[in-house]
């Protein structure tokens, strides 16, 4: 049968469509906490993490995060590609550490793996579980540098226009028997594909900002979601701050 | 290519942030209000290519398309990379927040150097068409490699027993130069024949260079 290894390859990674959603289409107890509250929590417990050296606490912080996406159930299915890309990389150290250093290797190893584990689940369970729109409020009302956040913004939604059309094409050029194998063919293929999806989207952002210019823009957004910080957020982000800075405490000493 | 958490010590993590936040800074300097829409434009090509893969061998690789970035934005690219990568960071589980510094100075930092030379090179022959895609490709090329480098240093600064492992990851950089440089040739020779003004302009912004 014909090879259409890419496209599959492509969809399996996570078509971008079920990417932007998700986390966010199951309703759970942490999609009810503020935005904001959840950015910052989850930016104290990975720095927190990140100085923790201690095996045994990495090891439990690994079981907590676990416990906290099952407790909000996070679709299996879709947590599961992640984790194991993260594994397969560590698996490189597993292989190589032990013959490199004979002692520490195993250990630092092991170390690194509940590390990285346990700070993927809280990114996913934190971070990943907010509306990439809310994201980009989120984090303007933040304080990150305007541009950056109009930048996120924009890209959110020209990633799933970019990705539709690559999709259109993609079609287009298998519909006349296009299959990917390594030769000069293929690679002029993709590359055309690739700058014309380029030269169309530069043509539609241009119309874009040509019609936002008409509706008045000067660079100036307006932040539509609001946030309410109510008090169970207050409870959520004290006790998230609390736990970041008994981590750190605990943990380096 | 990207790193994750958890891994590097503290001292990379700072270091690499640091770096990473002037090139944000300098990009977002230089990015005026109107480059904002071609900006996220070449941030999502980004990302979508990062989902594109082409066969090499018996396998396939993702194609990055740093090199590119630094062709058509410059000191942009650093910027749009830090947004594309927080991205994937979050939908996709690569890399991660603490490493996010890290891992945009390890891509932007040879995209906008290798860029900066191609477009400064295409800038100054502009008749020489024919030679520019190759020009495009070898900068693409070069990116990735110092990327890898980079990468690899990352991991071996880190920790002594990880040089194993960066060896092994520097060494499937190799592979990535060839398709990333013919790739980028192969969209440079497009652009130059159907949107030349791409890449001899300004690159990306409306209204020519601002160097």
């Amino acid at each position: 049968m014909a090879d259409f290894r890419a496209p599959a390859r492509a969809s399996r990674l996570g078509h971008l469509d079920m990417a932007l959603l998700s986390y966010i289409d199951t309703p759970s107890p942490i999609h009810r906490i503020d935005p904001r509250a959840r950015i910052i929590v989850c930016a104290a417990l990975l720095l927190a993490l990140a100085a923790v050296s201690r095996t045994a606490i990495l090891a439990a912080s690994w079981a907590c995060a676990l416990a906290a996406i099952l407790f909000c159930r996070l679709p299996a299915p879709r947590l599961l590609p992640r984790v194991a890309a993260l594994n397969a990389l560590l698996l490189l150290w597993w292989l190589t550490a032990p013959l490199i250093d004979p002692e520490r290797g195993a250990r630092l190893a092991l170390t690194a793996t509940c590390k990285a584990n346990a700070m993927l689940l809280i990114l996913t369970l934190l971070v990943s579980t907010i509306e990439a729109s809310a994201l980009g409020h989120a984090l303007a009302h933040l304080r990150v540098p305007r541009k950056l956040a109009h930048l996120l913004l924009f890209t959110v939604r020209y990633a799933e226009v970019l990705w539709s059309e690559h999709q259109r094409m993609w079609r287009a050029m298998r519909a006349r028997a296009f299959r990917p194998r390594m030769n000069r063919h293929t690679y002029r293929a993709v590359s055309r594909m690739l700058g014309m999806l380029l030269v169309r989207s530069v043509d539609r952002a241009d119309r874009i900002l040509a019609a936002m210019r008409c509706r008045g823009y000067r660079g100036e957004f307006y932040l539509l979601h609001h946030f309410q910080f109510r008090s169970a957020d207050a409870v959520f982000a004290l006790t998230g701050l609390a736990l970041a800075a008994g981590l750190a405490a605990w943990g380096a000493a | 290519m990207h790193l994750s958490e958890g891994i590097l010590s503290g001292p990379v993590l700072v270091g690499g942030a640091a770096f990473a936040a002037v090139g944000v800074a300098a990009g977002l300097r230089e990015m005026r209000d109107e480059d904002i829409p071609r900006t996220a434009v070449m941030t999502s090509v980004f990302f979508v290519a990062s989902l594109v893969h082409v066969p090499i061998g018996p396998s396939s690789v993702h194609l990055i398309l740093s090199g590119l970035c630094g062709i058509l934005l410059g000191w942009r690219a650093f910027p749009a990379l830090l947004v594309a990568l927080f991205l994937q960071a979050i939908l996709f589980g690569f890399g991660g927040l603490t490493v996010l510094g890290v891992n945009t100075f390890i891509l932007a930092a040879p995209a906008a150097v290798f860029g900066a030379i191609a477009r400064g090179w295409m800038r100054s022959h502009p008749d020489a068409t024919h030679r520019a895609p190759l020009i495009a490709g070898a900068a693409a090329a070069l990116a990735i490699a110092c990327s890898g480098l980079l990468a690899a240093a990352a991991l071996g600064l880190s920790q002594r027993s990880f040089i194993g492992a960066a060896g092994l990851i520097f060494a499937a950089h190799v592979p990535l130069m060839a398709v990333e440089g013919a790739i980028t040739a192969g969209i440079a020779g497009f652009l130059l024949r159907v949107k030349p003004e791409l890449l001899t302009d300004g690159g990306l912004s409306r209204t020519g260079p601002r160097e």
